[in-house]
């Protein structure tokens, strides 16, 4: 640690970053209703906004500055500090600061949470212009700033899992934004309860570690020696942990494989992998900015970042790395596979989402943990835009998000397509551009890793080498698709494909499967997005947001347009920023460099493996034209009638594989059959029946008793006198057995 | 000399026909009476343990004992029997003026139970 | 000089005259003035008495010992003074909070003022000494004092019936209470406790005689503190007395009950084998009967007096884990309680004298609706009184109860933590009933708040001393614990 570092400006610094967004929070939820009376609707909400970015932005203006010192231009190794700021939990054998961990990983992720954050507001100022509730959108949105903040910087695991669940917490609030629908209410509530799971692992994972730890090394009582005090009993923070589990798992090996793998169902809860990613597309029922900040860049990664924080625990344990491994690769391309049949342009953004983090576990599982950082930022970046540009063309769209309807786009927004035809070209791993270079590194560890990852006799890594890659050709037919759909193919029958659309029969024309699926939730978000607008009759009137015939659509406004720009400058030049001369990976490696295994093992590289770079070159390539020739001219009719090639299977991408409906149908409606039966049984018949039993005998004594209560004197007296006398009667017992009843 | 247990067989004999009286008479005015011959049961044993002075032989080896005088207690019992007599008589002539009948189980004077 | 020299033998007499004066200056006022006086000024006559009571209660602590004259029969000690100040702070606060409800009730004020003071006057005897003849003088003034307060509303039947049943088994029960006064007196030759116990200690004593003494004592103070098999009483009398003396029997009159059988039971000690198992069902079936019958109850003071009999077994369960294990167990435990318990009642009671109608003392669960509209201070007493009874953590009935229970558990009487575990579960249905009915809004609105009295200054004063003796004792619980701790 570098001691001439003005440690008071650290303090002051970090301590600013954090609290910035949380006093936007306060600042938002006390006065953003007051100023927009104050200084009236349109300046009030101007004011309001400039406000919530503004604090975000401070924040990630403080992160720079503290990167560029302390990292970007400091020559000695990079800066890593723990700063306490006060005691949480002060016990004898048990302390937990609320502190705070500045290094590498936790200011990479503290710049990407800050600076995609205040984009994205900046977005949101435009995007949610129109809403009632424009001051508690930013509550909220600052709100999961500041927790996402004490996330990545705590320096201990209970401080860590209060982010955690905040974050958590925000996120079932901006999901259920429009809290008027009951789908969107479903929707939240879904995603908090799917969370749970996780974390439940999570912290049965923390309190282990702790307890472990506190275990081998507490205070002991040492015969004929005392009381021996525990040097630091900080269980719970990082630096212990790190410093003794080694000690620990070298005398119990075998106990190491459970926390790796319960701290892991956190992270699959939190970043949506496979059992648990069920929240996610439907998360897609918030507002639109929600999606590219908490439900693509920033929250959903924080798995990603536990694996990279806890990664000592995992290199211990190959048995843990795999199935991170494999869970990563099945869920990539299992949600890739849904992707391919979406029709509403979220929902394919939001599997995509679910794969691209199953790519991200794939970069953990092999060992290579920077490089999982490494694609949560590009990640970042071009998934951010992504979501932001399909904000932009719903917008345009009058909140139709059914891809069969745009179509011709790109004559009308031209800065939204363009950007947004960067974005899915970086995503689909286009050469050059940041998914390029990220992409290549996940499948490049995970051929050349050697890292001791099998399980069941199974080279892993291979493995999910060649899922990645046939994931990245799968990526990138249906982000192509997407792109296609929504800006390419003119017309169908010479007019737009939103004038022809059959308006009547309100989406009638959708196979009867498709129309409870896709369509509510569009449906829906318009429907209650302008019940909850209940501004002037005139701006209703202009909003009236059924998409009609003579719809024409119009390019959003500056506020919203420049984040675009932006990130999709980030998307075309991040990747070989990043990339270039190693600097993320000498940067990261202090703190997510491999501790327990030679570098020199984890990247073997083998020759064979000079083809990888044609392979995904030509991935790329067949994505992209695949999804051109299939889709150039919309959507094909085949598409939409079962008498497909493999009509099953299509059926069953479109139902995402019927996972989702069947764990409605096991958790949702056999375990609240069992549920109930429990209800019935224990706390109907049994707790309540004992409740009853107690009252009604309660009654019974106190009426019995009211007989000898009967007002009459004389019974009185000689209930009294009787009384005495077994009184007496029991004493004089006693002095015969002499007390010794 | 009549020994001490002569009285205090007396005295709970008169105690105890007190405690019978009180049981079974109904008209208050008998019950007084009954309760001052209970009273005046205790008397004759606080005057009859005072001039016997049982626990001298009993041969107590804490010396000195602070010796009371049971005479006095008779002249107190008296007065709060005499006392309380006149509260309960009082009382019963309130209820009798309104009434027109004193018995103890009559209507009126049972409709406080439960 | 010579004057105060003489006086000083009888200065640790001055709590009791002032009190006795009080009563006999409310008289003399009265004979005085006539009619012409308020209600108030007997009121306030009152209240000046009693506080320079409790001033000269505060202040005889440095008498040298040898000026102490009739030491045997009147010396209270410091934790007597804590319960002595305790009757006299709640006295006073009776006082002010029942001149508008004498009016209410056309009772003749300075016959109730005084006799009230003499009441207090025999409590105070009861608590002060430790000579079975002071105490018996002490439950006779009390009681006599009690028959008339009982029975004073000469125009209720119920009033009258109350008195007079408390009148005969009163009378009865000091019979007994006497028998066994002469039983003792008859084999240790004294009246003294303290001799008695010295004696029960030093001689090994053990004959049939103090035995025989020993029940008739016990009997005749259960009687006054209504233990289980002699609480017959108490019900008919609560209902039927005037509110406030209603409140003066659950208060005052209960803690002087209490404080006599706690010294009877440290008296007897020695003794235990005989009396331990069958006094231990007796509080047993107090607290759980008492609790079983409040909860069929469809008369508000009829349940609060069940509940009183309740508290009282819960004051018995200290007192006897204090008497079982006198080393361990401190005596702020039983003062804490009894503390937080008559405040509690005060205010409780208080509130409710302004709600009983001009001609009948019933008050039906239904007469409590609308209590918000009429006083919101009164509504929230009332809530935070029955919150604290039930036991609810921050308030200090929990801390009594928990209090008591963990002396109780430390001198290892299980089966009396278990019954008042059990008693404090079923209380909770009727404790929460009342709040359920003050609160209740909507309810036929038959009992226009006319029929209540109007709110005086002295109302306002005993709710706000009420809840924040309630609210604040957990915090001065340390203070207490220090000042009479060991």
């Amino acid at each position: 640690m570098d001691q001439c570092i003005d440690n008071q400006h650290i303090y002051i610094m970090l301590g600013l970053i954090i609290v910035m967004p949380f006093l936007g929070s306060i600042i938002q939820a006390f006065y953003g209703k007051s100023l927009q009376v104050v200084f009236g609707e349109t300046y009030g909400r101007w004011l309001s906004g400039s406000l919530a970015f503004g604090f975000v932005g401070t924040s990630f203006l403080l992160a720079c500055n503290m990167f560029a010192n302390y990292y970007m231009f400091s020559k000695t190794d990079p800066l890593s500090v723990r700063l306490t700021y006060f005691h949480w939990i002060n016990l004898e054998q048990l302390s937990i600061p609320f502190e705070f961990l500045l290094d590498p990983l936790s200011i990479v992720m503290t710049l990407l949470i800050t600076g995609v954050g205040s984009f994205i507001h900046l977005f949101s100022t435009g995007y949610m212009s129109k809403d009632k509730d424009y001051s508690r959108f930013f509550t909220y949105l600052n709100l999961f700033i500041g927790f996402m903040l004490i996330l990545v910087l705590s320096n201990n695991l209970l401080v860590m899992f209060v982010g955690w669940e905040g974050v958590g917490l925000c996120s079932y609030l901006l999901i259920g934004f429009w809290y008027q629908d009951l789908n969107n209410c479903r929707a939240a509530n879904k995603a908090f309860i799917v969370n749970r799971v996780g974390d439940f692992g999570l912290l049965m994972g923390i309190l282990w570690i702790g307890y472990l730890l506190f275990q081998q090394y507490g205070a002991k009582e040492i015969p004929g020696f005392g009381l021996v005090e525990a040097l630091d009993p900080r269980w719970f923070s990082y630096d212990i942990i790190f410093g003794l589990i080694g000690e620990v798992v070298h005398k119990y090996p075998e106990i190491i494989t459970p926390i790796a793998l319960l701290l892991f169902i956190g992270a699959v809860g939190k970043s949506a992998q496979f059992p648990l990613y069920i929240w996610l597309p439907d998360a897609m029922a918030g507002p639109t900015p929600v999606s590219a900040l908490i439900h693509a860049a920033t929250m959903v990664t924080a798995g990603i970042f536990l694996m990279n924080r806890m990664h000592i625990i995992y290199e211990l344990s190959p048995v843990a790395s795999s199935v991170v491994a494999l869970t990563g690769a099945f869920t990539a391309i299992w949600a890739a596979l849904i992707a391919l049949k979406q029709t509403d342009i979220k929902k394919v953004l939001a599997f995509s989402t679910v794969s691209q983090l199953g790519y991200m576990f794939i970069a953990c599982g092999v060992g290579a943990y920077w490089v999982g950082i490494f694609h949560v930022l590009t990640h970042a970046f071009f998934k951010a835009l992504l979501f932001l540009g399909a904000g932009s063309v719903i917008y345009a769209m009058s909140h139709e998000q059914d891809m069969r309807k745009y179509g011709n786009l790109w004559k009308y927004l031209p800065v939204t397509s363009s950007t947004m035809i960067i974005a899915s070209l970086a995503i689909s791993g286009f050469p050059l551009l940041s998914g390029f270079w990220s992409k290549e590194a996940i499948l490049h560890s995970a051929f050349s890793s050697t890292f001791p990852s099998h399980i069941l006799g199974l080279e892993t890594s291979q493995w999910v080498g060649w899922t990645g890659l046939i994931v990245a050709v799968l990526t990138a037919i249906y982000m192509t698709r997407m792109t296609v759909l929504t800006f390419g193919i003119p017309f169908t029958n010479g007019e737009e494909r939103w004038k022809t659309a059959n308006y009547d029969s309100d989406h009638h024309d959708v196979e009867p499967y498709d129309r409870e699926e896709s369509v509510h939730i569009s449906k829906s978000e318009e429907k209650y997005y302008y019940s909850s607008n209940i501004f002037s009759a005139a701006s209703v009137d202009d909003h009236q947001h059924h998409l009609n015939k003579n719809h024409i659509p119009q390019e959003s406004p500056l506020s919203m347009t420049l984040p675009l720009i932006v990130l999709a400058f980030l998307s075309l030049f991040g990747g070989y920023i990043l990339h270039q001369n190693h600097t993320l990976e000498s940067l990261l490696s202090q703190s997510s460099g491999p501790v327990y295994i030679s570098k020199e093992l984890l990247h073997n590289h083998h020759a064979t493996l000079d083809v990888l770079l044609y392979l995904s070159l030509a991935a790329s390539f067949i994505g992209i034209s695949g999804g051109v020739y299939k889709y150039y001219k919309g959507m094909p009719k085949k598409e939409t009638k079962q008498d497909h090639l493999w009509p099953s299977l299509d059926l069953w991408m479109k139902h995402q594989f019927y996972f989702d409906d069947a764990m409605q149908t096991v958790f949702g409606k056999m375990l609240s059959r069992i549920s109930f039966g429990f209800y019935k049984i224990f706390d109907q018949f049994f707790i309540n029946g004992i409740l009853r039993l107690i009252v009604s005998m309660t009654g019974y004594v106190g009426d019995g008793m009211q007989i000898f209560q009967n007002g009459y004197l004389s019974s009185y007296i000689f209930l009294m006198v009787l009384g005495f006398s077994i009184m007496v009667f029991f004493m004089s017992i006693m002095l015969i057995f002499g007390g010794n009843l | 000399m009549i020994p001490l247990s002569h009285y205090l067989i007396l005295s709970s004999v008169l105690f105890f026909i007190g405690l019978l009286g009180v049981l079974t008479k109904r008209n208050p005015v008998i019950m007084f009476m009954c309760i001052e011959m209970m009273l005046n049961a205790v008397n004759l044993s606080f005057v009859a343990f005072t001039r016997y002075k049982p626990w001298e032989s009993l041969g107590f080896s804490m010396i000195p004992i602070e010796q009371d005088n049971g005479q006095i207690f008779v002249l107190f019992i008296m007065t709060v029997a005499a006392a309380e007599v006149a509260v309960g008589l009082g009382l019963v002539m309130a209820i009798f003026r309104k009434k027109q009948i004193v018995t103890t189980d009559d209507q009126t004077l049972t409709s406080l139970k439960g | 000089m010579n004057i105060i020299n003489d006086f000083l033998p009888y200065l640790h007499l001055c709590p009791f005259v002032f009190v006795f004066l009080t009563g006999a200056c409310i008289l003399i006022l009265r004979m005085i003035y006539g009619n012409q006086l308020a209600m108030v000024s007997y009121a306030i006559t009152l209240a000046v008495g009693f506080i320079l009571s409790i001033i000269s209660l505060l202040f005889d602590q440095n008498i040298e010992k040898d000026y102490i004259y009739g030491e045997s029969l009147l010396n209270p000690g410091s934790f007597d003074k804590c319960i002595l100040f305790i009757m006299l702070f709640v006295t006073i606060l009776i006082t002010m909070s029942s001149y508008k409800y004498l009016e209410k009730k056309k009772i003749k004020a300075p016959e109730f003022y005084s006799l009230l003071s003499w009441a207090t006057l025999g409590a105070m005897l009861m608590v002060a000494s430790k000579n079975l003849l002071i105490i018996f003088l002490g439950v006779e003034v009390l009681s006599i004092s009690l028959y008339v307060l009982t029975s004073i509303t000469d125009y209720d039947a119920k009033s009258s019936e109350a008195g007079f049943k408390y009148l005969i088994m009163g009378g009865l029960m000091s019979a007994v209470l006497l028998y066994g006064v002469s039983f003792t007196y008859g084999f240790t030759g004294t009246f003294q406790l303290d001799t008695v116990k010295h004696i029960l200690v030093q001689e090994q004593y053990n004959i049939y005689g103090i035995k025989i003494g020993l029940i008739f004592l016990l009997t005749g103070l259960l009687f006054k503190s209504s233990v289980f098999p002699f609480h017959f009483w108490l019900p008919d009398v609560y209902q039927g007395a005037p509110m406030v003396i209603t409140s003066y029997l659950s208060t005052v009159s209960k803690t002087a009950a209490m404080s006599a059988v706690y010294k009877l039971l440290i008296t007897f000690m020695t003794l235990k084998d005989v009396w331990l198992w069958p006094f231990v069902f007796m509080i047993i079936f107090t607290m759980v009967l008492g609790s079983c019958m409040a909860f069929v109850q469809k008369d508000v003071k009829r349940m609060l007096a069940y509940s009183s009999m309740v508290n009282g077994g819960y004051m018995l369960t200290g007192i006897l884990s204090y008497v079982m294990n006198v080393q361990n167990i401190d005596q702020s435990t039983m003062l804490i309680f009894i503390a937080i318990y008559n405040l509690g009642s005060v205010g409780l009671y208080n509130v409710l004298s302004t709600l009983v109608k001009e001609k009948s003392e019933d008050l039906p669960y239904e007469q409590l609706h609308h209590l918000k509209q009429f006083s919101k201070l009164g509504w929230f007493t009332m809530v935070i009184v029955m919150f604290s009874f039930i036991g609810i953590p921050p308030l200090g009935g929990f801390v009594g109860k928990f209090l008591i229970l963990s002396d109780a558990i430390d001198s290892s009487l299980m089966p009396l933590v278990i019954a008042m575990i059990i008693s404090s579960a079923i209380s909770t249905i009727y404790y929460l009933k009342v709040v359920g009915h003050i609160s209740a809004e909507n309810q036929s609105a038959t009992i226009s708040n006319k029929v209540r009295s109007e709110k005086t200054v002295g109302y306002y004063f005993v709710n706000v001393v009420s809840i924040s003796a309630i609210v604040i004792a957990p915090f001065v619980l340390k203070y207490f614990l220090n000042i009479t701790g060991k």
